[in-house]
């Protein structure tokens, strides 16, 4: 069964009555500091300036001196007004730090710099090494060594190849041919007589390159 | 204690750790206003300051004295801001604009000693001010540094920073006059 609960106002009451703590100590100079701002103050400045003192109308003075007067007056105190308001700004503008902020930062930096014993032992892994300008050198230099030594290598190669194979006689040629090449797959180029041209040592010049170049072989 | 002692303490081992914890103490204070200013909050400007003074530690011992310390921290400190917003600006493909509304964004939630309407105003102001013209302003305006230092830092001509200085100053009561 729901029992019905009653809400005093008494208690709506007692809520609005709770003001946070401190609250009315600065509460004076907190409602001064929204309510007089500069535009304020210039009109404040205004009404002095132009209020006249009394037995004003009765002196012989010219009215524009006056006003030149008021005018000058009027810009010198809203250029002292903007310094100032400048400089209540500047002591204003102050972040909010944690506590004791300042107290630890020296200590966490500390902890995360590098300590001085390690730097006696340290190792020179790679991304330290690649810092340092010498080791791109080094490493360039051996690149373009190992380069030179794998093309001169292989130039060599190349030509001794090509004088040997130019020392070679028909005939040598076609004795490594065929003693190196099936004769089933000879005898399916078209056109020559393996038994003949072997045995009788005619093959043409011609015979000798298709031999070699032949995609067959 | 004068930045030549720190320098000296610092290059000798015995003495280097103690030194550093000097140097910290003596400029912990105006690097981390001075990047707090520029990226507003709190945690981004912890991290910046640690990193800042961490550049300082590797970097000292090739701290020749060709400007002054304070200058040269300085500089480091206001790299790592610039490359901080930057990278904000890069990660999340945002236009200039819209890093500067967020930092307004937090300027409202917070971040300032017994905010009022005004400061908070004044702070949006300097909001409003292209990064650099920004920096020029608050090195003169609150760190109340001459233009040939604020020259060393930031590598600008002084006819150029007192120029900057000049608009920031206008820009930011034409925002107030505004208000």
């Amino acid at each position: 069964m729901k029992t019905k609960v009653y809400i005093s106002v008494d208690q709506f009451k007692e809520n609005f009555e709770q003001v946070p703590e401190a609250y009315f100590q600065d509460l004076d100079n907190r409602i001064l500091n929204k309510t007089i701002y500069k535009s304020e103050l210039k009109e404040r400045m205004f009404l002095v300036l132009n209020s006249k003192p009394e037995g004003f109308e009765l002196m012989n003075q010219e009215q524009n001196y006056f006003d030149s007067l008021i005018h000058s007056i009027e810009s010198k105190t809203i250029s002292v007004l903007k310094n100032q308001y400048w400089s209540i700004e500047k002591k204003k503008v102050e972040f909010q730090v944690p506590d004791q902020y300042f107290d630890q930062l020296s200590e966490r930096i500390n902890a995360r710099i590098p300590s001085q014993k390690a730097k006696g032992n340290e190792i020179y892994w790679i991304p330290n090494l690649l810092n340092r300008p010498i080791y791109y050198a080094v490493a360039a230099i051996l690149c373009l060594a190992l380069g030179i030594g794998y093309l001169s290598t292989n130039l060599n190669d190349s030509t001794a190849l090509a004088y040997e194979l130019e020392s070679l006689s028909k005939e040598e040629i076609l004795h490594y041919v065929a003693a190196n090449t099936d004769k089933i797959e000879l005898n399916t180029i078209p056109n020559v007589n393996w038994e003949k041209e072997v045995s009788h040592h005619e093959l043409s010049e011609k015979d000798v390159n298709d031999l070699i170049l032949t995609d067959e072989l | 204690m004068s930045d030549e002692e720190i320098l000296n303490k610092f290059y000798d081992p015995a003495s280097r750790n103690w030194a550093f914890h000097v140097l910290v103490k003596q400029y912990q204070k105006k690097v981390y206003y001075h990047i707090r200013r520029m990226v507003i909050d709190h945690d981004d400007t912890d991290d910046l300051v640690q990193e800042t003074f961490i550049k300082v530690w590797k970097g000292l011992d090739n701290f020749h004295g060709q400007s002054a310390l304070y200058t040269w921290i300085y500089r480091i400190a206001t790299n790592e801001s610039l490359n901080f917003l930057a990278k904000k600006r890069r990660r999340f493909f945002l236009p200039i604009g819209d890093v500067e509304a967020e930092l307004r964004n937090k300027i409202d939630h917070s971040s300032t000693k017994d905010a009022d309407e005004i400061q908070k105003h004044f702070q949006k102001a300097l909001l409003t001010l292209p990064e650099k013209q920004r920096l020029v302003f608050n090195m003169k305006y609150f760190d109340d540094m001459k233009y040939e230092e604020i020259s060393e830092v930031l590598g600008t001509s002084v006819g150029a920073l007192k120029a900057s200085y000049h608009h920031a100053t206008k820009k930011i009561e034409e925002y107030i006059n505004q208000f």
